[in-house]
């Protein structure tokens, strides 16, 4: 008896993503000619990445009850700092950018578990600080130069198969995240920790760590998205990510993720992501200026928060069915 | 008075005060050309247009919200009257460029008052709204303001030789001080703020309290919009984009809990003047702007996470004194 409710408010949470994906692809598809077609869905895939990594990441905070709004701001010091790095060391300094990241996410988490500042407000320490460094690397310039012979396109314009390898990269996180969450101890103590922390740190959880830890791979997997961006541009990009975190938190709430913590599958997410890139690349080819890109993302990001709340209402009003 | 007396005054004094007093007298000592007249008049006048919009933050904070939005509300506020200055007058536009900063204001109401959505998701939702709109009016770049409207007297004219925003900033915090202080609505946003479920069975309309929240911060948005537009004598879609963060670093910095529940309008004040003075320092200093972007961040995160030291410093010290006492205790 108790499963049925359970059930209806699962399915309706996962089952928000996909039919918006959709329902997008195929209105995009009647009213743009050249929306529906194999280079353009490759064009989508390959610009998916970074968000789609920021958003897993996002996901993984945004269960325990957290958020994290640096994630743009990490993305950009990250792709400058690998961008650094690889002048120095050839195209294996890629991995300073996830690095990077990861040591901004730990930050936030110290502030957030250990100081007990609010997410919002750490975060955003961590996203001015992390901005700051970007643009000081940068010394003032749009973008840093990779030198001669660093060549790094591969990982924004590969394929292979005919798929792009950002878009693989993606895809492997999304698996390792869901396959974490799901079978790994400290992945269900952070879903345990946004469900309710009195509870979880009463059975045992160490709740500081477990809550570094999510800042942590969040903020390693923003690097990721940097990392990405410097494999599209062959540059570090010291002013890129504005608005990413948003866009981030969008994707994640469309896939299912509850704002309240402790409910959220990475695929998902994963589809969440697909479904803003395919909007904003829609209305792109439809020729429209990129302001109405924004107006449709600001609209996107509050319309996820109303259905966060709808499926709310929804559970709330199920009869409780415990011992059934 | 008596010394007592003079304790009990000088906890009344919120510390941001005495962060202050000790800043400034650093800052004069160590920065050659910070405690001439005209720096200080000039920072005072930067600093009024934070005051205003910061007031309109901390009514949020005290609820216990945050509103993001704000950044791209003044951009609305200044297109929106440089686009109706010619066809209107001055007046009119003026008070269409508040109205629109009072729209914001009022949709992030009804969606946080209303809906109950977390406040940071629908007031950055709106900031990234509010930008598209405000580019698309003016195709995305800067619309100059005709000239000879009388526009330019709220941003750059003096009152008996005083700048009109440190002006408009003094009659805010009257206006803040009334509200929060003598207004039912006042009391009503503290109760929500310390606790929205105490505060509904109480009896406290929390959602219609929430909604004039937004609202009445987004009056004083209104004022520092206008007085911004004023200032540059143009409509910019990128007007002040990281108001919203200084307007939220200047209340944490001034000591209000961003947990909600409490907060003073002197401690805002103090707030934006610490933080407007250190920028300031920092220019005369020649430091680049990106180092200004990690001071902000600094500040904010070291005057949210101090008070946490503070106290567990307090209970250590506690803690010993009462050990102290039960071995004396057992002495005599």
């Amino acid at each position: 008896m108790q499963t049925r409710s359970v059930v209806i408010v699962q399915l309706f949470r996962a089952g928000v993503a996909p039919p918006s994906l959709i329902i997008a692809i195929v209105l995009l598809t009647i009213s743009i000619p050249y929306f529906a077609t194999l280079s353009n869905a490759a064009t989508i895939l390959g610009a998916v990445g970074p968000l789609a990594a920021a958003a897993i990441g996002e996901m993984l905070v945004i269960v325990t009850g957290g958020f994290d709004i640096s994630v743009g701001a990490v993305a950009a010091l990250g792709s400058v700092m690998a961008a650094l790095t690889i002048n120095v060391m050839g195209p294996i300094g890629l991995v300073a950018a996830p690095a990077t990241g990861a040591l901004c996410g730990i930050f936030s988490g110290f502030l957030i578990s250990r100081l007990s500042v609010q997410p919002v407000i750490a975060t955003l320490g961590t996203m001015l600080a992390a901005r700051g460094l970007a643009l000081a690397l940068g010394g003032g310039y749009q973008t840093i130069e990779l030198g001669e012979g660093n060549d790094v396109l591969w990982l924004g314009y590969g394929r292979v198969l005919g798929i792009p390898v950002s878009f693989l990269i993606v895809v492997a996180v999304t698996i390792i995240a869901t396959l974490f969450l799901d079978r790994l101890r400290l992945g269900r103590r952070l879903m345990m920790i946004g469900s309710n922390a009195i509870s979880a740190e009463l059975v045992g959880v160490p709740l500081v760590r477990s809550i570094m830890t999510a800042y942590a791979l969040c903020g390693l997997l923003a690097g990721l998205a940097g990392m990405i961006f410097v494999g599209r541009a062959s540059a570090g990009l010291p002013t890129e990510g504005y608005g990413l975190e948003l866009q981030a938190i969008a994707a994640a709430v469309m896939g299912g993720t509850a704002l309240s913590g402790g409910a959220g599958w990475p695929p998902f997410v994963l589809i969440g992501a697909l479904f803003i890139q395919t909007l904003v690349n829609g209305l792109n080819l439809a020729g429209l200026s990129p302001f109405v890109v924004e107006l449709a993302t600001g609209a996107v990001i509050v319309f996820a928060g109303l259905l966060d709340l709808a499926i709310r209402r929804f559970s709330a009003a199920q009869p409780e069915a415990h011992g059934g | 008075m008596s010394p007592p007396g003079l304790i009990a005054l000088g906890r009344k004094i919120p510390s941001a005060v005495y962060v202050l007093a000790a800043l400034g007298f650093l800052l004069a000592i160590v920065v050659p050309r910070f405690a001439t007249p005209g720096n200080l008049i000039n920072l005072l006048r930067v600093a009024g247009i934070l005051v205003i919009a910061s007031y309109g933050q901390a009514i949020v904070i005290i609820t216990a919200g945050l509103d993001f939005s704000i950044g791209s509300a003044v951009a609305l506020t200044s297109v929106t009257t440089v686009l109706l200055v010619e066809p209107l007058g001055t007046p009119i536009a003026f008070a269409c460029g508040g109205g629109a900063a009072l729209a914001v204001g009022a949709i992030n109401g009804v969606l946080i008052g209303g809906a109950r959505l977390p406040p940071f998701l629908v007031t950055l939702g709106m900031l990234i709204f509010v930008h598209g709109l405000a580019s698309l009016l003016v195709g995305g770049v800067p619309l100059e303001a005709p000239a000879g409207m009388g526009m330019t007297w709220l941003g750059k004219g003096t009152i008996l030789a005083v700048p009109t925003p440190i002006i408009l900033a003094l009659l805010g915090f009257l206006a803040l001080s009334v509200l929060l202080q003598g207004t039912t609505i006042g009391r009503y946003w503290y109760l929500v703020g310390a606790g929205a479920r105490a505060a509904r069975l109480a009896g406290v309309p929390v959602g219609l309290t929430l909604f004039l929240a937004y609202v009445v911060g987004s009056a004083f948005v209104a004022v520092a919009g206008l007085v911004l537009t004023s200032r540059v004598g143009s409509g910019q879609p990128y007007l002040f984009p990281t108001l919203p963060f200084e307007a939220i670093a200047a209340c944490a910095i001034g000591g209000l809990p961003l947990t909600g529940g409490a907060g003073r309008p002197i401690q805002v004040v103090a707030g934006v003047l610490i933080l407007t003075a250190s920028e300031n320092a920092v220019v005369l200093l020649n430091v680049s702007s990106a180092a200004q972007l990690m001071i902000v961040g600094a500040l904010m995160v070291g005057a949210v996470a101090l008070p946490t030291f503070q106290m567990a410093a307090l209970r250590q010290v506690a803690a010993l004194w009462r050990l102290a006492r039960r071995y004396r205790g057992q002495g005599g």
